[in-house]
């Protein structure tokens, strides 16, 4: 191992120009406006400290994109993962057709989001849609049901979002299973494992690491997740039924123009985030991943 | 020196190459010098027209310069512009919601176009959008093109029951009940926030003795009796549409009255007749079977109101090439070329001028001429006032400088949403939607009652 | 989506909806080649992201090697900063990012774009090489050194190869978010001629008459690439993905 820093961070500079400038200096620029008032249309502001924070604090509109922020986030994390972690197990095991399978499977995640909502859109809709019209034809329901009405809104956004995110998971957790010794499977099933025993004892510790940084990361980005939510219900008159923190964020410094306040709502996300990332590092210990 | 390390540097200095010559144009200085123009016309024909000869004869006239147009949505135009904005670059010339624009003016940041307006003939623009932009004694705007909005009926069903068209909403819910049968329902609203709520609460209020604000305090009326006499109206009406309307977008409902699973679209506007020409059942693509509707007026109220939709061009402060910007409007409403122009959707885009709104060759196109019922209904509805701009609750709200911002809160959507589609009493949600309302127009600094 | 795209118009809104087109055309696929500008948009997209990757790869495997075989102050942390860039939601980076990229006068311009993309895979790609340099022992470079082969050439034949997997994985991740980026592309770039796939389909979707005979076979042409590139370099993807996540 070459002790030279200089050589290192030469070769590093590159991408922390990168990101430094243009991430971290959006990040700074929020924080700095959050503890102002400004009119999205003017280049001018007004300092008012942390108003911003505390008139969020107590505005019922925040905690409610509050929660449904968190149940949209926590829901599709766990559905991403669920089947995510089946679809991998099952495209571990030899049979014919595999390898189209798994091009198929990551179909969803390669599609522009966009493509995807519209598609979802066009399945969903009540009048034309064919997810009513197989419902109706297998009568199992009586009338269309309004899959983007005020009642299931949040669950077709969801649906969607499952759809469209799990491939992620397929792929990460299939390439870690890829690489267990079989022989850990063989001397379990000498021992007269079942096939969830097997899956207890020997795939879930060997893939805990992978599970770990799978649900960081959904977690996170599930919670940030703005374009498909928009896309899907944004401006449509249902979209209070899933006004996420995302959404309100955007809402407050683009169609509120309200700039300083939505800089607020990123910064307060960005906590939140923190402190979940902290806590959740706390209780699962598992630094060694990232470092 | 080892193969691998010069590949490696070849690729840096390949990515610097390349940065190098993107700006090295700039740097040389030969750059033809842009004009921004930014506007909402989307449909491909249209852009094409506006190349074709607004762009085409400007950039003849003015070698130096390449005109790029834009066409943006509405929220993509709004989220580009506040990126501008905040920026200091905006666009050259761009289309406005004439609800923004007064909010955009008393900040200082529109030109004043009154030679402009002259230019073009002050007394031949349409009353109905001549004075929207005129602000403090100066026009700060001009309408691109006029689009009356109104229901689309299939008058055919509504002639066969023997029903008049309604003048009240008492009538209007009569007719939609008559219309609802064998699984056609009436009516269908676009479910879109900024149409169910802003621009219908807009006409309800303005049909039924209502509006926004107070006019001299700018208190918000959202609690008012002409407001809760909507939202009663509204939830009635309700029962009357497909369930699923509030997931639906306002295509969709003129895509539904096309091909006839309702009777009739609650908002529509010339558009309406491409939707006819393409997807309704042949034999019934004609003015007989598709007419377009007025609207009743409300209890409190006299006379029914529509929308009229027409963004209007505005220049900015700021804007790097003003002068050209001018040159520019003036080719565009040049009579050749505007006529090409409001050709390109028919009807939709009618014309500011009063004289073209009569003139033989404007009237000569084929689908106008087929349509010819469509257009007259726009005259005369022009001539008895029956339309007012989008979002206006009164003629007068052109001034108010806060429209944008709360249709952009949501505050009435939301409200709206919950009487129709969520059951709730009306007088509690507009009580909220006041509450609301008041604190928004205080944190915008607009509060003048006490 | 694919029966739709090639069913004339009016059976679009037949109900019931019928699965097979009772008469396939290829109509909507004609109108969209001829009467839009998707190629413009399909060639925007395939140039951004095709040099975004190309980028991204060549910035952050300097950068991962530099994390795994030298060793220097606050090399840990920049790991742990690594995360952090990705907790802040990028909806709201886009005004002051659009400010940056208009002072520095690369607005409307394919670069801008190629530079936001690549910021927003670096983090990931570094963490994502970063752990695939790690799983590659030092001795078999220091076997290639001791051989007398220059540094430059002991990483370019020796560790490049075995960190292909990790490598492909990081281009797919990479590509992927810079072919279907919606909203720094509407920001970003002013001109028609320069806009990419998804706000050129986005444009569709709003147009006054919503052809959705058009729209699905512009999901179909956009998709088709994409996922056969894809079956192709699973392959390489899976092994990559998997190896990257193992410790030792």
């Amino acid at each position: 191992m070459r002790k030279n820093a200089l050589a290192g961070w030469l070769l590093l500079a590159p991408s922390l120009l990168l990101i430094g400038g243009l991430i971290l200096y959006p990040i700074a620029y929020n924080l700095w406006l959050s503890l102002f008032d400004k009119h999205a249309f003017m280049p001018v502001q007004k300092f008012v400290g942390l108003q911003n924070y505390r008139y969020f604090a107590g505005d019922p509109e925040f905690w409610n994109a509050f929660y449904y922020g968190t149940v949209y986030a926590a829901v599709t994390m766990v559905f991403q993962l669920l089947l995510g972690v089946a679809a991998a197990l099952l495209l571990n095991e030899a049979f014919h057709g595999r390898a189209l399978l798994r091009g198929v499977v990551l179909f969803p995640y390669v599609i522009p989001t966009i493509v995807a909502v519209i598609l979802w859109k066009w399945l969903l809709n009540d009048s034309y849609g064919l997810v009513n019209y197989l419902l109706l034809a297998a009568g199992v329901v009586r009338a269309p049901v309004a899959w983007l009405g005020k009642d299931w809104i949040m669950f077709s956004l969801v649906l969607t979002s499952v759809w469209q995110f799990f491939p992620f998971v397929v792929v990460t957790y299939l390439a870690r299973l890829q690489t267990i010794p079989p022989e850990l499977y063989e001397a379990a099933t000498v021992d007269g494992a079942t096939v969830w025993r097997r899956f207890l004892h020997v795939t879930l510790p060997q893939t805990s690491n992978v599970l770990f940084v799978i649900v960081l990361l959904r977690s996170i980005w599930m919670f940030t997740k703005f374009d498909t939510v928009w896309l899907m219900a944004g401006e449509s008159a249902v979209s209070r039924y899933v006004r996420t923190l995302p959404v309100y964020a955007y809402a407050r410094s683009f169609t509120y123009l309200q700039a300083g306040m939505g800089a607020a709502l990123a910064v307060i996300m960005f906590g939140m985030l923190l402190a979940a990332t902290f806590v959740y590092f706390r209780l699962f210990r598992e630094e060694e991943v990232l470092t | 020196m080892p193969p691998a390390l010069s590949r490696r540097r070849f690729l840096a200095s390949g990515v610097a190459g390349a940065t190098l010559l993107a700006r090295a144009p700039a740097v040389l200085g030969q750059q033809p010098r842009e004009l921004n123009v930014w506007h909402t016309e989307v449909e491909p024909q249209t852009v094409k027209v506006i190349q074709d000869t607004s762009i085409a004869e400007f950039e003849k006239k003015f070698p130096g310069f390449k005109v790029r147009q834009q066409a943006l949505s509405w929220g993509d135009l709004n989220t580009k512009l506040l990126a501008s904005l905040a920026a200091g670059g905006p666009p050259d010339l761009t289309h406005l919601n004439p609800f923004m624009t007064a909010s955009l003016h008393t900040k200082g940041l529109l030109r004043p176009m009154d030679e402009l307006i002259r230019a073009l003939g002050e007394k031949d623009i349409h009353e109905a959008t001549l004075k929207l932009q005129y602000f403090d004694g100066k026009y700060y705007g001009v309408t691109h093109a006029m689009g009356a909005t109104y229901f689309a009926e299939r008058r055919d069903l509504r002639e066969k029951k023997g029903i008049k068209p309604p003048e009240t909403w008492a009538d209007m819910l009569q007719l939609a009940a008559a219309l609802t049968e064998d699984g056609r329902f009436a009516l269908q609203m676009p479910g879109e926030k900024l149409y169910i709520g802003f621009v219908h609460p807009a006409e309800w209020l303005a049909e039924n003795g209502g509006s926004w604000v107070d006019p001299k305090t700018w208190r918000p009326q959202l609690n008012s009796k002409a407001m809760l006499e909507a939202l009663e109206y509204a939830q009635k009406l309700n029962r009357f549409q497909p369930q699923g309307w509030s997931g639906q977008k306002y295509l969709d409902t003129l895509a539904a009255l096309a091909n006839g699973k309702v009777a009739m679209a609650h908002l529509s506007g010339a558009r309406t007749i491409g939707y006819i020409e393409k997807y309704a059942p042949e034999g019934t693509r004609d003015p007989e079977h598709f007419m377009p509707l007025l609207r009743p007026h409300g209890p409190s109220g006299k006379v029914g109101v529509s929308a009229l939709d027409g963004e209007n061009w505005a220049v900015f402060t700021q804007s790097k090439y003003p002068n050209e910007a001018f040159e520019f409007l003036r080719l565009f409403y040049k009579k050749e070329n505007y006529l090409q122009y409001c050709h390109s959707v028919p009807i939709h885009l009618s014309p500011i001028f009063k004289s073209m709104l009569t003139d033989p060759a404007y009237l000569a196109n084929e689908r106008i001429k087929k349509w010819k019922p469509w257009h007259d209904v726009m005259m005369s509805g022009l001539r008895s006032g029956r339309f007012l701009p989008i979002g206006f609750s009164r003629p007068d709200d052109n001034v108010l400088p806060f429209l944008a911002e709360l249709d952009g809160s949501g505050i009435v959507a939301d409200m709206v949403v919950e009487v129709m589609v969520g059951g709730k009493t009306p007088k509690a949600e507009a009580d909220r939607a006041q509450k609301r309302a008041e604190e928004l127009l205080t944190q915008l600094g607009a509060k003048r009652w006490s | 989506m694919l029966s739709t795209s090639f069913k004339p118009s009016g059976e679009i809104f037949a109900t019931p909806p019928g699965l097979v087109p009772a008469r396939p055309t290829f109509d909507n696929f004609a109108r969209l080649l001829t009467e839009t500008r998707f190629l413009t948009f399909f060639e925007n997209s395939a140039l951004v992201s095709a040099a975004t990757v190309l980028l991204t790869l060549t910035v952050s495997a300097t950068g991962a090697y530099a994390l795994t075989r030298f060793q220097f102050r606050g090399r840990d942390s920049v790991a742990g900063l690594i995360l952090l860039t990705y907790m802040f939601a990028p909806i709201m980076i886009i005004i002051p990012f659009y400010i940056l990229v208009k002072q520095f006068g690369i607005v409307n311009t394919r670069l801008a774009l190629v530079l936001s993309y690549t910021t927003f895979c670096l983090p990931f790609c570094l963490w994502l090489l970063r752990s695939f340099f790690q799983s590659i022992p030092l001795e078999l470079e220091e076997a290639a050194l001791v051989d007398g082969a220059g540094r430059g050439r002991a990483v370019w034949y020796v560790m490049l190869p075995l960190a292909l997997p990790g490598l492909i994985a990081a281009a797919i991740f990479t590509f992927i978010l810079a072919w279907n980026d919606y909203l720094f592309a509407l920001v970003l770039i002013t001109s028609d001629d320069l806009k990419t796939l998804p706000v050129g389909v986005n444009d569709l979707f709003n147009a006054t008459i919503v052809d959705w005979g058009m729209i699905m076979a512009a999901g179909v042409v956009i998709t088709v690439p994409a996922v056969a590139f894809f079956m192709a370099v699973q392959r390489y993807l899976i092994q990559g993905w998997g190896a990257g996540g193992v410790k030792g």
